[in-house]
């Protein structure tokens, strides 16, 4: 059957060939023709958005509109950074019109461009479309280059961070990057807050792609301004702060140096200063070093500035007696090791152990204390752990466990070896001493009220070592100029060796004074440190007291404090040459 | 009806876009106000910057601290 009808068939295709290739061909037609049609019913009547969308996406865009950054103000709401919104001008050479190329390097001049960017910009056949003439210029220099008119150079509005502290609040406020992103101190840490949040614009532009002026079609987003941020930095305290430090560092040729005012009733940081500092509106050839805010995160062994805690420790546990006398000769073996003093003080009382700073004293009361007890009050005054101020990258120090001390580690940690803290550590563990044996928490933001303070000793314990400190500001005591006259002002020095590769250096000294004003009714703390004084002087006593002398001076006169040692005022009508 | 409507339109469309200038003539001036109170806070932290009020007291004012002895403390 099959064979049969192939024979049939054949000459029939022969013949209605073209008649069926003519079909085929009408109906691939017809076919396309009923598909457009469909096509452009369904474009038309049910997917309208589609065209819309592709017409839009030719003539309207979304321009980014820049979000003003959140101001960064010291506790009486001076500012210390502040953004002014400025020009930034860019060039889109394609637009350029050939007869105003002359009129363009005269606006390329005003704006310091150099020559071979203008020679680049203006080289025929250039594919470059956008490029900035000039960022964050003032709005005079803006002014003339908008009169010049020019076709294809544009206007962006950026905002411009400004620094009216300049050096003075550098380390602590940090800096933004030239696209406005914080860098460094608070301005990256609190970048969040700060930043705000940039809205979008829809605008329509021309065939040429070109914003259409003047003709915004909707806010999509409005811009969110950024958050203020209210640091507890009083300024006037800190400019102080600066100029003390700045006068003791540069006087005694140091390496660097740190002070932090706190305030003694709550923690709130009222100055943080570091030398060498830079200044934040102009930072070319800044050097790295000079950035580190060294007080928040610099560690280093505080030696003899913590001994008041070693004796309030040792009273409020029980260890010593308020009465005790202990021996001194000098020297005393532990283990195969020997703690020494500068000179033999023979027999001394606890208030004595302080005030001439006897290491071998210290390293007695501390050895009378079991070692997991020792370590716990290190501990529970913040040595080891981050002080939490709220600075990024902050140091949270070091303090080795008990379980690895040897009794030679138990005694040098009595004075201020193989513990490490920051300037704003040491300062905070003295607000036990200062406000009755309370340990407040620091911040950097301002507060009302300091929720995290614990007790770490007994208020009879804290006003006890408090007043034995007053000793140390005596005249014949370590820190006589850390003295402000009209206040009794109690206070430690230091005097530590460097660490070094291979143990302590000999010639390399780290002067310490940590002290608190006024003693009846403490107001203020404050930590100085001057790392590797190397004018001759480098006595904790001869060196940072001086600078704790003058910055507190001055923060009781601006606080306006009143004097609780009136018996000085007559005093010092004598003490007039 | 639909002359009445249509005449509408065109005169709601013409508000709008009256009220649409003066919008952004308003936004306009916001935005230069904006510069301004930028550059006068500037131009005052940078006046009462400490630095520059303790050199502009002591030296034009000749202003200096009071002693010690010349302070006179009252007891509330």
């Amino acid at each position: 059957m099959i064979g049969n009808g192939h024979i049939q068939v054949e000459p029939e295709i022969t013949s209605n060939k073209y008649d069926v290739r003519r079909k085929l061909l009408l109906g691939v037609m017809l076919l396309g023709m009923v598909l457009l049609l469909a096509r452009a019913v369904y474009l038309q009547i049910f997917d309208t958005q589609f065209l819309k969308q592709q017409g839009d996406r030719r003539h309207v865009g979304v321009v980014s509109v820049s979000a003003y950054r959140g101001e960064i103000l010291d506790r009486n709401n001076e500012p210390l950074a502040i953004s002014t919104p400025v020009q930034s001008v860019w060039v889109n050479p394609k637009h350029l019109v050939e007869g105003e190329h002359e009129k363009f390097k005269k606006a390329a001049k005003l704006l310091k461009v150099s020559d071979e960017k203008i020679k680049y910009l203006l080289k025929p056949g250039g594919t470059i479309r956008f490029s900035y003439l000039k960022r964050r210029i003032n709005p005079a220099l803006a002014k003339q280059i908008k009169a010049l008119d020019l076709k294809g150079v544009y206007f962006e509005r950026e905002f411009k961070r400004y620094y009216p502290a300049g050096a003075v609040s550098s380390h602590v406020v940090g800096f933004t990057d030239i696209d406005d992103v914080g860098q460094e101190g608070m301005e990256r840490g609190y970048e969040k807050s700060l930043k705000g949040i940039a809205g979008k614009k829809r605008v329509i532009r021309d065939g040429r792609r070109r914003v259409i002026k003047e003709k915004d079609v909707e806010n999509i987003q409005a811009p969110v301004s950024g958050q203020d941020l209210v640091l507890s930095i009083d300024q006037r305290i800190q400019y102080l702060a600066f100029k003390a430090l700045q006068e003791g560092f540069i006087k005694n040729k140091a390496f660097s140096a740190s002070l932090v005012v706190l305030d003694a009733r709550n923690g709130e940081i009222l100055a943080a200063v570091n030398q060498p500092a830079f200044n934040p509106n102009s930072r070319k050839g800044m050097k790295a070093s000079a950035v580190r805010n060294r007080a928040m995160l610099d560690v280093f062994e505080p030696g003899s500035v913590v001994k008041p805690f070693v004796v309030a420790a040792a009273l409020d546990g029980g260890y010593v007696d308020e009465k005790i006398q202990i021996e001194t000769h000098g020297f005393f073996k532990v283990g195969r090791n020997l703690v020494k003093d500068v000179h033999n003080y023979g027999t001394l009382d606890l208030m004595h152990v302080l005030k001439k700073s006897s290491n071998v004293a210290i390293s007695k009361i501390a050895l009378s204390m079991p070692r997991e007890y020792f370590w716990d009050s290190y501990s529970q005054l913040g040595f080891g752990v981050s002080a939490n101020a709220g600075f990024p990258g902050e140091a949270s120090g070091s303090l080795l466990d008990y379980q690895r001390w040897h009794d030679f580690e138990h005694a040098t940690l009595s004075y201020g070896y193989g513990v490490a803290t920051s300037v704003l550590q040491l300062a905070r563990a003295y607000t036990a001493l200062a406000d009755d044996g309370i340990l407040h928490s620091v911040s950097l933001l301002k507060r009302d009220q300091d929720y995290d303070a614990k007790r770490v000793f007994s208020a009879d314990t804290a006003k006890k070592v408090k007043e034995m400190l007053e000793h140390v500001i005596k005249r014949d005591g370590t820190a006589y100029q850390a003295r402000v006259d009209g206040y009794r002002v109690a206070g430690k020095t230091g005097t530590v060796k460097k660490a070094t590769a291979g143990g302590y250096a000999d010639d390399r000294y780290l002067a310490v004074f940590v002290g608190l004003a006024p003693v009846s009714n403490p107001r203020f703390v404050i930590a100085v440190m001057v790392d590797e004084p190397s004018a001759g002087k480098y006595y904790g006593g001869l060196v940072a007291a001086p600078i704790f002398s003058k910055v507190m001076a001055g923060a009781l006169r601006v606080y306006g404090v009143a004097p609780d040692k009136e018996d000085t005022m007559p005093v010092l009508l004598t003490q007039r040459k | 009806m639909l002359l009445v409507s249509a005449l509408a339109v065109v005169g709601s469309k013409y508000q709008t876009r009256l009220l649409f200038t003066a919008i952004q003539t308003q936004e306009r001036r916001l935005d230069r106000y904006e510069v301004e109170w930028g550059q006068l806070q500037l131009e005052l932290t940078t006046l009462t910057e400490e630095n520059r009020v303790e050199r502009v007291a002591k030296k034009r004012l000749k202003l200096r601290m009071p002693d010690r002895e010349k302070i006179i403390y009252m007891k509330p």
